[in-house]
């Protein structure tokens, strides 16, 4: 049995990282399902090893190292999904979503924040396309859109969030 | 591919600069523009539709231009942001819109009509306890974390062998390796066939300390000990089992099981009700649902490694195309099997109970089963049909197929709703015999418990300032004995000469000030009032209801009583500015119907030593859970909502 204070501690420290590692291992498989289930396999090695890790160190390159691993694993085994990014390029994203000032655990909190800001059909759209998964071109025939307009609206949407967060994030570091 | 990463750890090296700003490395300058074909291939990624020859285009900008991998991660995790987002939106809405619908008659309804409390660096055990956290969406994250971590990581490291053969060693399920050493992807692919949708108080007997897996998918071959409480498998054919313990129930079918010991209820609804689309009737996480509602199903017949046996509901809640590779038959029907019996669904929702010595009960709730006796020797039918044998050995009846009658020489017999049977060995020896009984349905548990909300309301929410609270009310003033119980009123909190942040602001949407009056009124130093609010249990069980909150106090709250019960309180300040909040918890002194909790907040300062008059308020954020259905008084508790955190820790706030 796992001593609880380490368990904690693990805790702890995934929770920090998760979101950079889960947003990792989408940047290298495209495909959202099967990143939820390399990130699922990521997360059991995480423990599994953590006492390889040594406190105070940084986590999350470490995480995103063991996950970096599971989707070689996971792309090996799967015919269809050869390794489409180099093991270079790989390395370079990881480098990208490690950076420290990129850490921010609260992200969903500004995201939830500025999800809310946007009018409702944005959010809708959002919605569909990013949180249910719903392809292109299904919403489009739903809205009665082409899906290109769909797309547009989706970067722009994509967009207006992206900057929101950044603000948001800029209060919050404010002294 | 290239060689595997090492996984030691060492510090990295990790490149710095602003947010969003780009890095001069890479193989462009940092300035490099993006070329105007890059961003379809991003919509197309974050829309998870890129194609291979999209991909490999993608590739070559990633590769080639360091602004491109930045806005390609930012937007990636921006997309990944969302559908986490979503999930946690969704899964409160799953969870409340189920509560509504079965505690409405009766009990009584309950909804939530606070928003959920934010869980900023939550500790564990309210990581684990997304269902409570509801919709805050991190949780959800982290939950579904561990609900892997705990089955793969304990299932299959910590336990037994014997264990652990059942549940990893299957050639058909998964196993979990360690990065490095060995693959998951090195063995034969998992085959799933559905979904663990509800836990209630489980408790493992061969694992005390393994925490179920809510959400987690069932895989074909896998066992579940349970040595007490409730798990409810949900089928991808929408099929439901409902497992009490102690029992053991083999997943050897994707249309079925065997049981080998305890009892279980299962639900196939005739004519594609309730079918297919994975009704949620445990009320908690769908797994099932959040999966495919989104209108795209993950391409399974398109994998060699095919990860889930996602079924059409013809004729009944299975896919005959899709045998199970362990069960003996392949079966278009919804079969339990035990040691002494073959229970095959025509659509209906029924019990089956098998004894330590094998006997088997059955009993229709609705529709029609078939039960089958199974047994090397039937008492005056000569041999039966052979029991098939498993790969251990053991002893396996085969499955019958509703209307093959009696060609075997089994004997066979037809329940209809409300009917039961009984099959046992015979006292004679070797045979089984079918008996038809007139039992009590009461032993078996048709539905799990479910957490409930418990309707509270946080000060002054939905008010404008000035307006009474009719939630809240200051019961009492200790500067005054005559003093009569008037309604809370949400104040202003904008007074001038007040520096900005001095209090939180007041949102009316989530909560808000409340005082004596609108105006922030200054009392004595020495007074103190008991801010008063009550709420009802009906139809809820009081031994599992549990209250979280959080507050904010001019100048400090003394006390936390439910019932007359005090709970402890978080260290807070006395001192301004009054915005970081103050969490607690209540997780005793509950009582069927009415419950009132109370507040003391004090206006004392340990810097007003002149005893000058000041402003008294309070605001405060509840929410609240108990087990609505179900049996027992809820110590076993639900896996969900095991909290029991560190509560009463002072924490940031916005």
């Amino acid at each position: 049995m796992p001593d609880q204070k380490r368990y904690e501690e693990f805790v702890d420290l995934l929770q920090r990282a998760s979101g950079q590692v889960l947003a990792y291992i989408n940047a290298l498989l495209l495909n959202w399902d099967d990143a939820e289930d390399v990130f699922q396999e990521s997360c059991v090695v995480l423990w599994r090893k953590f006492d390889d890790y040594r406190p105070g160190t940084n986590f999350t390159a470490w995480a995103l190292r063991i996950a970096q691993n599971k989707v070689m694993d996971f792309q090996k085994a799967r015919s269809r999904h050869r390794a489409v990014f180099s093991p270079d390029l790989q390395s370079m994203l990881l480098t990208e979503i490690a950076r420290p000032e990129d850490a921010d655990p609260d992200g969903l909190d500004a995201l939830s924040d500025c999800m809310e800001r946007l009018n409702d059909a944005d959010r809708r759209l959002a919605q569909l396309c990013y949180g249910e998964g719903m392809r292109v071109s299904e919403v489009a025939a739903r809205l009665n859109r082409s899906p290109q307009s769909v797309h547009n609206s989706l970067r722009r949407i994509r967009g207006v969030l992206l900057e929101c967060i950044e603000r948001s994030v800029e209060r919050e570091e404010r002294p | 591919m290239s060689e595997r990463l090492s996984e030691k750890h060492e510090p990295t090296p990790l490149a710095g600069g602003a947010r969003r700003t780009v890095p001069a490395d890479g193989g462009a300058p940092a300035c490099a523009p993006i070329a105007d074909d890059f961003w379809p291939l991003l919509d197309a990624a974050c829309a998870d539709e890129l194609t291979e020859e999209q991909a490999v285009a993608l590739q070559t900008h990633l590769a080639s231009n360091p602004a491109a991998r930045r806005e390609y991660i930012a937007h990636i995790r921006l997309r990944t942001n969302i559908r986490q987002w979503w999930k946690g939106e969704r899964s409160r809405a799953l969870g409340l819109g189920r509560i509504e619908a079965e505690c409405s008659s009766p009990p009584p309804p309950t909804v939530v009509v606070n928003p959920p409390l934010p869980s900023h660096r939550s500790p564990l055990p309210a990581l684990l306890s997304s269902d409570f956290v509801g919709g805050w969406a991190f949780s959800y994250i982290v939950a579904s974390v561990f609900v892997c971590l705990l089955l793969l990581g304990f299932w299959a490291y910590k336990l037994p062998s014997d264990r652990g053969s059942s549940i990893a060693s299957s050639d058909n399920s998964r196993r979990s390796t360690t990065s490095g050493e060995e693959s998951i992807h090195d063995r034969p692919a998992p085959v799933f066939v559905g979904r663990v949708t509800g836990i209630a108080g489980a408790k493992w007997s061969d694992e005390p300390n393994y925490i179920a897996p809510l959400g987690y998918r069932v895989a074909l071959g896998r066992t579940y000990k349970l040595k007490s409480g409730l798990l409810e498998i949900t089928y991808d054919s929408g099929a439901k089992v409902i497992l009490e313990g102690p029992c053991d129930y083999e997943v050897d079918s994707t249309a079925g099981g065997y049981l080998s010991l305890g009892q279980l209820v299962a639900r196939v609804e005739a004519g594609g009700k309730g079918r297919g689309a994975g009704e949620v009737v445990s009320g908690q996480l769908s797994v099932t649902s959040v999966k495919e509602e989104g209108g795209r199903r993950k391409e399974e017949g398109g994998r060699p490694n095919a990860a889930s046996l996602a079924t059409t509901h013809q004729p009944l809640a299975t896919n005959s195309q899709s045998p199970s590779p362990l069960s003996p038959l392949p079966s278009p029907l919804f079969t339990v099997r035990t040691p002494t019996a073959i229970v095959t669904d025509l659509g209906t929702e029924f019990g089956v109970e098998v004894a330590a010595n094998g006997d088997t009960t059955s009993h229709v709730f609705q529709g029609r089963v078939v039960v089958r006796a199974e047994g090397s020797r039937i008492r005056g039918q000569g041999s039966g049909v052979r029991g098939q044998r498993s790969e251990d050995g053991k002893k396996r009846p085969a499955t019958a197929v509703a209307g093959d009658g009696l060609a075997s020489g089994t004997p066979t017999v037809t329940l209809d709703a409300g009917e039961s049977a009984r099959v046992q060995r015979d006292a004679a020896g070797g045979g089984v015999v079918v008996r038809r009984e007139s039992l009590a349905a009461g032993g078996f548990v048709r539905d799990l418990p479910r957490w409930t909300p418990i309707k509270l309301f946080n000060t002054g929410v939905g008010l404008k300032e000035g307006d009474a609270d009719p939630h809240w009310r200051i019961v009492a003033r200790s500067d005054d004995p005559e003093f009569k119980p008037i309604q809370a009123v949400a104040t202003s909190v904008e007074m001038s000469g007040n520096l900005p942040e001095y209090y939180l602001p007041n949102n009316p949407a989530r909560s808000q000030w409340l005082s004596i009056a609108a105006d922030l009124p200054k009392v004595p130093r020495d007074a103190t009032f008991t801010f008063r609010t009550t709420f009802e249990l009906n139809g809820l069980t009081p031994g599992s209801a549990f209250i979280r909150g959080r507050f904010l106090a001019d100048n400090h709250v003394t006390a936390i009583r439910l019932n007359g019960r005090s709970a402890s309180i978080g260290d807070h300040n006395y001192e301004p500015p009054f915005n970081r909040y103050c969490s607690f918890a209540v997780r005793e002194g509950f009582v069927e119907g009415i419950n009132v909790l109370e507040i003391e907040v004090s206006n004392q300062s340990p810097s007003n030593e002149a005893n000058i008059p000041s402003p008294v308020a309070l605001l405060l954020e509840l929410e609240g859970r108990a087990i609505c259905g179900g049996r027992g008084d809820g110590d076993a508790g639900l896996a969900p909502y095991n909290s029991g955190g560190k509560e009463g820790r002072t924490t940031s706030n916005h």
